[in-house]
């Protein structure tokens, strides 16, 4: 085995230190535009009707992250082997063990969901829908697809604006006292998932995300079940988090 | 070695490489009273990305275009809103103007955002139409305050007189005041209060209800609100009142704020007496209680010496210069003796009763096995 010189190694770390720098360079420019962006641009109105009076209002800005943004459990198989029939990935593990229930050792176990935070100036409405429904996502009518909304912070979800503030949990608080916008405001533990193209499907999950920096994220861990006469190759499903300004 | 090297230096390098995944866009409301033909382009900000698409959703979308996409190039882009002579349905019409992420993959499972800036457009009733508010305030004995009569026209016509009598029930249901409000003009599409003063120091601390009967133009409408006038004084509302002879037991006291102000400092005495003769004496620790609250104030005491039997106990509160005091009985008994779970359960019939059953189903094993060969 060839001995690296020293000098290859303080090549490296001098690149290392210059890609570093450079990206928090790179990332501090970003923060001063979005501030620019925010708080600086002139917003323009240029009404074109000449005795209009309308009186216009315009607030703040709004803005959602997602700091856990893709979930990815590889490649694997039913562990028809082992005598099961289906094949469930979990984001969130229930029973405290760490595996991927009736699935090959092909699976990553991935133990960290998706985690949304409102990081704009505003509380935000939030709604959630996939672009697939089990089925199509799967290929076959006997796979299940769930979401699991909590809270990542506490206090993070209170009920909508006008009423009590009073802290929500978005799979367990009731629908009565949960004091969204329609019926189905605030859901269940791991319920299947509302799909659509459009945003007709969406499901409100939390009427109202706060920004303030201690409580403002809420996670959304998923659970996948394949059944084992599932169709094979790549299955790809899109999660769509909408945020809308609280009025 | 050198390809370990320079494998880690290029996840070294990709660990820099910060990857954003926000959607913002400002403004973050839009509120716009409607007018005949109004017409207005907006200009919002997001970041500036290839992969960000603008759509438009809403009943009333089809009066809001997008006029210009800069997104790629400077994070800009402009939406004109351009609205019909005539909107049918009167109230609050909205259309989302939003942003969504669009290409994005990577995983399983993948999260794309999208943020909406909701544009409303508030579209005046027929006639006279009014959005009426109540609001009313707890207070103490010795403050005033504001009743409040918030009346929203969102009609299409003036109110030229609108006024307000509130009625002050106490908890028995007795009116003991009414108030008067000025009468006032509210023109369209703007808001007005009517405004009153309350002093309660007519009155005695405790709940109360009051009555708007709010009257504008040849309309009515009646709302009603609850507020409680405070004291300064805390009520002890219960306390321990059994103890074991010879152990030290938890003493609490739970009391509860009728003063519409926190209270600092607040602790408890407690005296135990048997007979006219005090036989012990002990303190809690300090505690304040918000405007209303309830709370529980602990202390440990061990009744050393003490036999069975009733004795009499002096608790006083003290707070901010004030007292309260109840004085009641407690009882002292002795422990009974703890029974263990093996003992409980384990007992010399519950164990003939098993092993009767254990040799049952041991015959019918037998007897099946014989059966079958």
């Amino acid at each position: 085995m060839n001995e690296v010189s020293n000098r290859t190694i303080m090549v490296l770390l001098v690149a290392t230190i210059v890609v570093s720098l450079g990206g928090t360079f790179i990332s501090l420019s970003a923060v001063n535009n979005r501030l620019t962006s925010i708080g600086l641009a002139p917003i323009t109105g240029f009404a074109t009707v000449p005795n209009a009076t309308a009186t216009v209002t315009i607030v703040g800005a709004s803005s959602i992250f997602f700091s856990q943004a893709t979930v990815a459990f590889g490649s694997g198989s039913v562990d028809t082997a082992g005598g099961f029939n289906n094949c469930t990935l979990s984001t969130l593990d229930q029973n405290q063990e760490g595996a991927n229930s009736g699935c090959s050792s092909g699976f990553l176990e991935v133990s960290n969901g998706f985690t949304i935070e409102n990081d704009g100036n505003t509380n935000l409405s939030v709604e959630l829908r996939t672009n697939q429904t089990a089925e199509q996502f799967i290929g076959i009518g006997s796979a299940l697809f769930l979401w699991n909304v909590t809270v990542n912070e506490s206090g993070s979800c209170v009920n909508k604006s006008g009423t009590n503030r009073d802290v929500v949990e978005p799979n367990t608080t009731s629908s009565d006292t949960c004091g969204g916008s329609g019926p189905n405001d605030c859901g269940a533990i791991f319920e299947a998932v509302s799909a659509g193209a459009t945003s007709a499907a969406n499901k409100n999950i939390c009427p109202s995300l706060l920004f303030k920096d201690t409580s403002d994220a809420l996670n959304i861990d998923i659970n996948i079940s394949i059944p084992s006469d599932a169709p094979t190759g790549a299955k790809l499903v899109g999660l769509i988090v909408t945020g809308t300004t609280e009025t | 070695m050198k390809k370990n090297l320079i494998l880690i230096f290029i996840l070294l390098v990709m660990m820099q490489i910060g990857v954003v995944n926000a959607i913002r866009i400002s403004p973050s409301s839009i509120k716009i009273d409607f007018q005949p033909n109004y017409e207005e382009t907006f200009t919002f900000h997001t970041e500036r990305a290839e992969n960000i698409g603008v759509y438009i959703e809403g009943g009333l979308a089809e009066y809001v275009t997008v006029e210009e996409d800069n997104i790629a190039k400077d994070g800009t882009f402009i939406i004109k809103v351009k609205l019909p002579a005539e909107i049918e349905t009167p109230g609050k019409n909205r259309v989302l103007v939003g942003l969504i992420e669009k290409g994005r993959g990577g995983g399983t499972v993948t999260g794309i955002a999208s943020i909406r800036t909701p544009i409303d457009i508030k579209v005046p009733y027929p006639g006279i139409y009014a959005q009426i508010g109540f609001n009313v305030h707890d207070l103490n004995i010795n403050e005033t305050a504001n009743f409040v009569v918030t009346i929203n026209n969102l009609g299409k016509e003036d109110i030229t007189n609108a006024k307000a009598v509130i009625d002050i029930f106490d908890s028995n249901e007795r009116l003991v005041e009414k108030l008067f409000t000025q009468e006032k003009k509210i023109k369209a599409n703007t808001q007005e209060n009517l405004v009153v003063l309350f002093d309660p120091s007519k009155h005695t601390a405790g709940q109360y209800k009051a009555i708007a009967h709010v009257t504008y133009d040849d309309k009515s409408k009646d709302l009603e609100a609850n507020f409680k006038i405070g004291i300064l004084n805390v009520k002890i509302i219960n306390y321990t009142k059994i103890f074991f002879k010879d152990e030290i037991s938890k003493f609490d006291i739970e009391i509860e704020s009728r003063w519409n102000s926190k209270i600092n400092d607040i602790f408890g005495e407690v005296k135990v007496f048997n007979n006219t003769k005090e036989v012990s004496s002990f303190k809690t620790v300090s505690v304040s209680l918000e405007p209303w609250e309830k709370k529980i104030i602990s202390t440990f005491w061990d009744p050393e010496g003490l036999g069975e039997g009733t004795y009499n106990v002096e608790i006083t509160l003290f707070y901010e210069g004030q007292t309260t005091k109840i004085t009641e009985k407690i009882e002292i008994i002795v422990l009974k003796e703890k029974i263990s779970f093996f003992k409980k359960y384990f007992t010399t019939t519950n164990l003939l009763i098993a092993a009767v059953l254990l040799l049952i189903l041991i015959n019918i094993i037998i007897l099946v096995r014989k059966r079958k060969k």
